[in-house]
């Protein structure tokens, strides 16, 4: 490999050309960056440059072996390790050849602690450091927002962790967006910290990492400090499904919500849209049955009225028809007290005109007594006298009577009515009418003869 | 309608079917009239909020993080080991 190596560079730059210093060594650290490895050993000589890089030295346990180390301040800072001599690290990254000073120095771009003990002793201080702070604090926690719709995940494609999720969310019409990243070694640091600003400029309602359970050093990422303060302060709640056995992952600790399965997880996206289906049923049934109820004690109520109505209706009827019963046997009465009055009435009249002929005929016996007594005496001979003057003429009167004349063969002789009393009242052939004591006769003048006047 | 929208009017039909609710469960007696008001509001409340619940399948998208860059951009420059030498 090695050989192939110096056969290439030769080939590129040709052995028979000198070349300048700087150019070689741009070859070399060119060539040096295919060696890019992870080495463990115990730090030394720490110093930190004015700009915030630290330069150290990784020196081997068992034998002499040394090498000079740099890391930037950028991952410095992102790692939140601080490194100080006798500790044991693994650093991560590639060797360069400073041309300044013509000093190999490895580039680290990751550095982590080494050995279960030193890790836990990690975790409890930057614990202890970031609760002072009130990142843990539960009154900072957001709540997760209801009806979520657009998921941002971070997490690891490869692996069951993302299927578990993702057949766990409900069917609510989430959008998704995912994105992979390392979940494991300190790697992993700078792809979920670089995953999470690339996720600030996606429109999500929610972000979510989630990972498998681990040991606490399979784990350290997600106790590191850079990543746990962008949880902290993340523009939209964080959930962090990650899981872990008994020192709880400290972005767990700072998201606004944790779970430590991608099943939990999921249900607690699932937790606002199962809870409305749930509150919808609810309500149906609440609303629904309250307003039946109410109609069916509407419709007893009704049913009561009406029948409340009804005797209220007969008890009206009734009354009315007492009245009625009153009024005519009342009128009955007043009929019947009429007529008794009546008759009454009747009789009072028939007997005031009783007592009044009565009295008129008392009257009249007493005038009668009065007249016979007082005035018979004066009028007593006058009265005989006209008596007699009327017998006279009534003597008078019957003997004179047509009807008595007729009867004594006397007869009445008429021409239209009128009686004749001369030859001369009738024509020759005039009809006459003779009235006889029993009848009329009808008769025709044939001739007529005037006696002759002597004188 | 945007699903924005959707969701929104989700939550604000939710809390209107919960004042209904509540408007039943606290009335010591119902006006019918005024009920038949409230449970026509709730039908179309349910419907709709029912409609937005009904299964919907989930979209699913891979994003691209960032070039790696980004971090540590422009502080190399200084990279000397001055400090060791």
């Amino acid at each position: 490999m090695e050989i192939e190596k110096h056969i290439g560079v030769n080939q590129l730059i040709g052995i028979d050309k000198p070349i300048p210093v700087s150019e070689y060594l741009g070859i070399l650290n060119e060539g040096l960056r295919e060696y890019y490895a992870s080495i463990i050993g115990e730090v030394g000589q720490v110093s930190k440059s004015s700009r915030g890089h630290v330069y150290f030295s990784l020196k081997d346990h068992k034998k002499e072996s040394v090498i000079y180390c740099v890391i930037w301040k950028s991952n410095f800072q992102m790692f939140g390790i601080d490194i100080v001599d006798g500790m044991e690290i693994v650093a991560t990254g590639y060797p360069d050849i400073y041309e300044p000073t013509g000093r190999l120095t490895f580039k680290a771009d990751t550095i982590e602690l080494v050995g279960e003990g030193v890790l836990k002793k990690a975790y409890e201080e930057l614990k202890l450091k970031l609760t002072g702070e009130g990142i843990f604090d539960v009154a900072k926690k957001r709540p997760i927002p209801e009806y979520p719709h657009k998921i941002g995940v971070i997490t690891s494609i490869h692996g069951a962790v993302i299927h578990d999720f993702i057949n766990n969310l409900g069917r609510y019409g989430f959008h998704v967006k995912i994105m992979d990243s390392r979940v494991e070694g300190q790697q992993a640091v700078r792809e979920l910290l670089l995953s999470m600003r690339s996720f600030r400029k996606e429109d999500i309602d929610v972000l979510v990492m989630i990972r498998g359970g681990g040991s606490l050093e399979s784990l350290m990422p997600f106790n590191n400090e850079a990543l746990v303060r962008g949880v902290s302060n993340y523009p939209v709640p964080v959930i962090a499904g990650i899981g872990h056995h008994l020192d709880v992952p400290l972005v767990s600790l700072a998201a606004d919500a944790m779970e430590s399965t991608p099943t939990a997880t999921a249900n607690l996206l699932n937790k606002s849209w199962d809870r409305a289906e749930h509150m919808v049923q609810r309500y149906q049934r609440e609303i629904f049955n309250t307003y039946s109820h109410t109609l069916s004690e509407t419709r007893f109520a009704l049913g009561q009225s009406a029948n409340s109505i009804q005797v209220g209706l007969n008890t009206l009827i009734n009354y009315y028809k007492e009245i009625e019963y009153t009024l005519k046997s009342n009128i009955s009465k007043v009929f019947f007290t009429i007529q008794i009055k009546r008759r009454a009435m009747g009789e009072i009249t028939r007997a005031v005109a009783r007592h009044f002929r009565r009295r008129v005929k008392g009257a009249e016996e007493h005038i009668g007594r009065c007249w016979f007594n007082s005035l018979e005496p004066c009028f007593a001979d006058h009265l005989l006298n006209v008596i007699r003057k009327i017998d006279i003429f009534d003597n008078i009167i019957r003997l004179n009577d047509p009807v008595r004349q007729l009867r004594l063969g006397y007869s009445i002789t008429r021409i239209g009515g009128k009686v004749v009393r001369s030859v001369g009242d009738v024509e020759i052939g005039d009809l006459l009418n003779i009235q006889v004591a029993d009848g009329e006769i009808e008769s025709q003048v044939k001739g007529k003869d005037k006696n002759e006047q002597k004188g | 309608m945007s699903k924005k929208a959707e969701k929104k009017n989700l939550n604000k039909n939710l809390k209107r079917l919960s004042d209904i609710a509540e408007w039943f469960e606290n009335q010591e007696e119902i006006d019918v009239e005024e009920g038949l008001d409230k449970v026509k509001e709730a039908a179309e409340l349910i419907k709709i909020s029912k409609e937005r619940l009904k299964e919907i399948e989930n979209e699913f998208e891979e994003i691209k993080r960032t070039i790696d860059q980004e971090i540590g951009v422009g502080e190399e420059e200084d990279g000397g080991s001055s400090a060791l030498s």
